[in-house]
């Protein structure tokens, strides 16, 4: 298996948490549902402070890797935010910034010289991934707006 | 040769997602919409969607790739086809009597299921200007009462569909496919996006899933396979006849796979779309047109964007309508031209008039001619549905199945599959020569008994 698999089956693997987090609200209801969308929402911040981290690991010498720092860290803030709105029950706007964050490292990242240089199985993995968790959390945020299954109801 | 000749002119799938795209919009129809997911909830949720997974797996793939090889080898319509394979195969050239049999089953689907496609138009517009003054099962009756309302609308249906299909495989199907099914999709995910935010999801994902393996029983095994058989579009010739437009490069097990889960993906995805809205609105899950002309415009009557979410969903059914429909006008018009009996434009409005006329005996059958009898006790929508949906077609899917596996000679199935694992190969053998025969057989020996 060469690297770029490796990566990939892996990040699928790191997926199948957001999968069954976002389906199993809506197969088991009742009070399981809120603490699966709250472990959904910790193990994407987790996530994706380990993304905002990725940025110091791409080379120094690319184009605004100044900048790709900053950014870096950013997402890593907002890893921290998302914990912090979960742990004061402002779950749907955690959701919300959950959605956005995914999709939109995945555009930063793509704006990066290190992206250019990748594989294009690399390139399809990350576009794939950073769309099925996006979409996860979406799920999650249609479980929690809807009215016969919202748990504050 | 002449009728090698006569399909190059006629022309061939541009891209191998366009035969996809064509095949699912053949196989996704009013049944996958209104009739897989009443069949899944009130038959152990979860339990039938396993069964109905093996089923596709044992009988609706094998008999499709049959369909496919027999097709892409001949290149003819089913009729040709049949012909041209059993003589390579050394066999009698009476199995053409198999793609008659496919044309004209395809031909008596078409008359009724015109009809049914035009009430669907029609509910574009009542849904869009319904009130909801009028009750959801009165404007039912009303719409059904009209001999000239039903003509109208199946008159509508069969010009769009004869269009198309006199447009040829390129410029007509093959073009419209690629914006028919996009926009289905669109639509299915629009509508599953709005039951997820607004219908009772939990309870509509309960009703699907939850396996209950209480609920199965020997007819749950008989109403899987039919569901399975049927909702492919197999035993009319449709396949075929779209097989021998297929590229000689293009993988014919992976591809018979892709339309089968896309198939089975739309009908699952109608019933998470349908069913939420059901619950929420407390009205009972049926199957049917009960359900979506009766329950779910009473439910857009009393829904938010009712008059807008209300014609989406008509639109949805309207298309998947219209894409099953060139299918079953395809065979009967590439065999014509083929033969050189008449053009492709004119074999299309030929065959669309004789599809018209038998139509209107089932508009009919709704209103002036509901008490007369044609076969048994059935009336005349029912007696075509009953000689082609309960005869004609397990009897087409069986010989298929009989011939691909018994007769056809192996070298050119060989030639057709290309490089396949030979697990794989083999078991598709075993399916087609022994389990696909057997289980259509029984489906068969069930309807008419």
């Amino acid at each position: 298996m060469n690297i770029s698999n490796f990566k990939s089956t892996y990040g699928y693997i790191g997926f199948l948490p957001f999968a069954f987090l976002s389906i199993a609200p809506w197969i088991v209801g009742s009070e399981i549902s809120k603490i699966a969308i709250v472990f959904q929402l910790a193990y994407g911040s987790i996530i994706l402070t380990f993304l905002g981290g990725m940025a110091w690991g791409w080379s120094d010498d690319q184009k605004n890797q100044k900048f790709n720092l900053s950014i870096g860290i950013l997402y890593s803030l907002i890893g921290c935010l998302i914990l912090f709105l979960t742990y004061y029950d402002i779950i749907f706007i955690a959701l919300i910034i959950s959605v956005f964050s995914f999709q939109s490292f995945y555009y930063f990242e793509k704006s990066t010289e290190f992206f250019k240089f990748r594989d294009d199985d690399y390139k399809k993995f990350r576009k794939m991934l950073s769309l099925l968790v996006s979409i996860s959390f979406l799920i999650s945020s249609a479980y929690w707006i809807n009215p016969y299954s919202n748990p504050l109801i | 040769m002449d009728i090698q000749r006569q399909l190059k002119s006629q022309g061939a799938w541009i891209g191998k997602w366009t035969f996809i795209l064509a095949a699912t919009g053949s196989a996704v129809g009013l049944g996958n919409i209104w009739g897989f997911p009443y069949k899944a909830g009130t038959n152990g949720g979860g339990a039938f969607v396993l069964i109905y997974l093996g089923c596709i797996l044992v009988i609706g793939i094998p008999i499709m790739i049959s369909e496919i090889v027999l097709g892409r080898r001949a290149g003819n319509s089913p009729i040709n086809a049949m012909r041209s394979v059993a003589l390579e195969s050394n066999r009698s050239p009476a199995w053409q009597i198999v793609g008659w049999s496919g044309i004209f089953a395809g031909v008596l689907i078409l008359s009724f299921y015109s009809v049914i496609a035009g009430i669907c138009l029609n509910y574009i517009f009542i849904s869009a200007s319904s009130s909801g003054l009028i009750a959801s099962p009165e404007q039912f009756t009303d719409v059904i009462s009209s001999p000239i309302n039903l003509i109208f609308w199946h008159t509508v249906f069969m010009i769009l569909t004869a269009l198309i299909v006199s447009a040829g495989i390129k410029d007509g199907i093959g073009r419209m496919v690629k914006i028919l099914m996009p926009l289905l999709g669109f639509l299915m995910i629009f509508m599953v996006i709005y039951s997820i935010i607004n219908g009772d999801f939990s309870r509509a994902v309960s009703f699907l899933f939850a396996p209950d393996f209480s609920n199965v029983t020997s007819d749950t095994l008989l109403q899987a396979m039919g569901q399975a058989f049927f909702s492919l579009s197999l035993g009319m010739g449709s396949i075929m006849a779209y097989g021998a437009y297929m590229p000689k490069d293009q993988k014919v097990v992976s591809t018979s796979f892709t339309v089968a889960s896309l198939d089975t993906l739309i009908a699952i995805l109608a019933g998470l779309a349908i069913f939420p809205i059901i619950f929420a609105f407390n009205l009972e899950p049926n199957s049917g047109p009960g359900l979506v002309f009766v329950s779910m415009l009473s439910a857009f009557n009393q829904m938010q964007f009712g008059q807008f979410i209300g014609p989406l969903f008509f639109i949805l059914l309207s298309v998947a309508a219209l894409s099953s429909s060139i299918s079953l006008l395809e065979p009967g018009v590439a065999y014509l031209s083929e033969e050189n009996i008449l053009s492709r434009r004119r074999s299309a409005e030929i065959i669309s008039f004789f599809v018209w006329i038998l139509g209107i005996g089932s508009a009919l059958s709704f209103n002036i001619w509901s008490d007369l009898s044609l076969i048994g006790d059935r009336n005349f929508l029912d007696s075509m549905d009953f000689i082609a949906n309960q005869i004609l077609l397990p009897l087409g899917g069986m010989l298929i199945a009989i011939f691909v596996g018994w007769f056809m000679k192996k070298s050119l199935i060989e030639n057709e599959l290309g490089l396949i694992n030979t697990y794989l190969y083999f078991l598709w053998r075993f399916f087609v020569k022994f389990i696909a025969p057997v289980c259509v057989g029984y489906i068969f020996y069930s309807q008419i008994f």
